[in-house]
């Protein structure tokens, strides 16, 4: 089953140039996917369409079934309930603890707090958080930041998981760990997307991998490489 | 003031705006406090003065030698009417007195009342509500015993001071409404400047699986808890100005005699209306710029 597919999706920032053109695409419910292409080719705006933070300008997205363009705000929160995302920056509101950003995503399903309690620390001990559960963002590390990223992304046990440069702010052990437990995720049951321009990360893990290319920012996405990229490596896993 | 603590997951609370937005409800709440209880002593002024005034009329029967006979007879053929309830002679005593006092301590000494050719006056009482029609029959009844008779109703000069209570009362109604009013553009504006403000905020709710409602419901616990603190604020001070004038100047005749249980309603009323005032508005406001984002 594909859990997104796209069909001839464009995207421009309002009266500038088409960033995405025609991109048509499947991924299956339960694969690990790499996004890859250069700075500027359009990785973090695709990650936009997927987490329902941009509409397409063209085109149809069909996530879990549903197309993107006809959903109800009803139907777009349930839908979001069920996508994690890990920004590149993180996005932390810096004046709520780890805990309480960790918690964001259950108290906004109304979870009652004796439940959140127990699964948020669960979470944090788990992510190796546990002693800095009261700790604000800001005077933690990078590296501990992404963790508290990533434990609000999964801690509705999305069956979508979204991750932009993660290893982009940490060193280099890190990202290596951190993409093994993208890999645990991802045998739990998780489909994950990955946007990189890291190619080693690529050549590490071998994965199939949407490749945005373009020579020059802001022109059309080369979709016939996007498509020989998709059945090429994907076809290897 | 301490509340119970709350969690906002918006920075709602890291703002130095915050206690500028108390200070100005709290002083339209002030303004609107102190022009709620002005509406309530000129609509006393006025009811004072109408049911004084109101239902009175006096007749004057210049003097003459048969005056009080035609006195008598004009009160013995006023009373079986309809719209009069009482009608009475005002004692020569009455009348004197009233002269004598105008003329001064002087007077007294030099001039004898009972030498003076003073007319002689008859109080009536009418029914509530009589009419135009009622006033017409009476004097009818006054031509036809005496063509000197005349019938002074007193709403004739009572109805300066009435309309001059009824422009205390609109002027001081307007300033309520439009305090009212202010407040809840002051809010609008708030909230609506606090949605944009925050708008990162709100998208990263959103996104981790926030709706509408979750987020409307942080903002309008922030703003009835600054409504509440301005109010409160308002209102105390506005009852201390009240007490104070009450200390210097006497407030007890100006106001209807209330008890300290209605004057606690009344000051609670301007707090219920501004919370209810919040509530609404802020339910309006941020369904429709949420909406919009
Ligand atoms: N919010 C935006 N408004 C206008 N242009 C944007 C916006 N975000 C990204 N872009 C442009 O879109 C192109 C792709 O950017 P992005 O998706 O961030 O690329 P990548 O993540 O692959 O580096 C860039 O040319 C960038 O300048
Ligand atoms: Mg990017």
């Amino acid at each position: 089953m594909s859990l997104i597919s796209f069909e001839n999706v464009g995207l421009r920032y309002s009266t500038g140039p088409e960033i995405l053109t025609d991109l048509s695409f499947d991924l299956q419910a339960g694969s690990f996917h790499f996004l890859t292409g250069p700075s500027g080719a359009g990785k973090t705006t695709l990650m936009r369409l997927l987490y329902l933070g941009q509409k397409p300008t063209r085109g149809q997205i069909k996530i879990m079934g549903r197309d993107v363009l006809a959903l109800s705000s009803r139907q777009m929160t349930q839908l979001r309930r069920q996508i994690g995302i890990v920004f590149q920056d993180f996005r932390l509101l810096n004046h709520l603890s780890a805990f309480d950003n960790v918690a964001l995503p259950l108290r906004a399903t109304g979870m009652n707090e004796a439940k959140i309690d127990k699964t948020v620390k669960e979470l944090l001990d788990w992510v190796g958080l546990g002693q800095s559960m009261h700790a604000l963002p800001k005077t933690l590390s990078g590296g501990e930041q992404q963790r508290i990223a990533i434990a609000r992304a999964i801690i509705n046990r999305p069956k979508l998981l979204l991750a932009d440069e993660p290893t982009g702010n940490v060193d280099k052990t890190i990202g290596i760990k951190l993409l093994r437990l993208f890999d645990e995720l991802n045998r739990l049951g998780t489909t994950v997307v990955i946007a990189t321009h890291d190619q080693s990360i690529l050549e590490k893990f071998d994965r199939p991998v949407l490749r945005l290319e373009n020579g020059h920012v802001r022109q059309s996405v080369d979709l016939s490489g996007l498509k020989s990229s998709i059945s090429s490596v994907g076809g290897k896993s | 003031m301490n509340f119970p603590e709350y969690k906002y997951d918006l920075s709602l609370e890291h703002d130095g705006s915050n206690r500028f937005i108390v200070w100005i409800i709290g002083c339209l709440v002030f303004i609107a406090t102190l022009s709620m209880f002005s509406a309530l002593a000129s609509q006393k002024m006025i009811s004072d003065w109408q049911s004084y005034a109101g239902n009175h009329a006096t007749i004057e029967i210049p003097f003459s030698v048969e005056a009080e006979d035609t006195a008598l007879k004009v009160t013995e053929a006023l009373i079986p009417m309809r719209a009069v309830e009482e009608a009475e002679i005002i004692p020569n005593e009455e009348i004197s007195e009233l002269v004598m006092t105008s003329l001064g301590d002087n007077g007294k000494d030099d001039l004898n009342t009972d030498s003076l050719p003073l007319p002689v006056l008859v109080d009536i009482t009418l029914i509530d509500g009589f009419d135009q029609n009622d006033q017409d029959l009476i004097r009818e009844k006054l031509q036809s015993i005496n063509a000197d008779a005349s019938l002074h109703m007193h709403d004739d000069w009572a109805g300066d001071v009435l309309s001059y209570g009824e422009m205390l009362y609109v002027g001081a109604l307007t300033l309520l409404i439009l305090m009212t009013a202010m407040t809840a553009l002051t809010l609008v504006w708030v909230l609506m400047s606090r949605v944009n403000i925050h708008r990162d905020e709100i998208e990263i709710l959103n996104i981790v699986g926030a709706d509408d409602g979750y987020i409307a419901r942080q903002f309008q616990h922030f703003a009835l808890r600054r409504t509440f603190v301005g109010t409160v604020a308002g209102v105390i001070s506005a009852g201390l100005v009240m007490a104070l004038i009450d200390w210097q100047l006497g407030l007890s005749d100006l106001l209807p005699d209330f008890s300290f249980g209605e004057i606690i309603g009344w000051l609670a009323m301007p707090v219920a209306l501004c919370i209810f005032i919040a509530y609404v508005t802020a339910r309006l406001t941020l369904r429709r710029t949420l909406a919009s984002l």
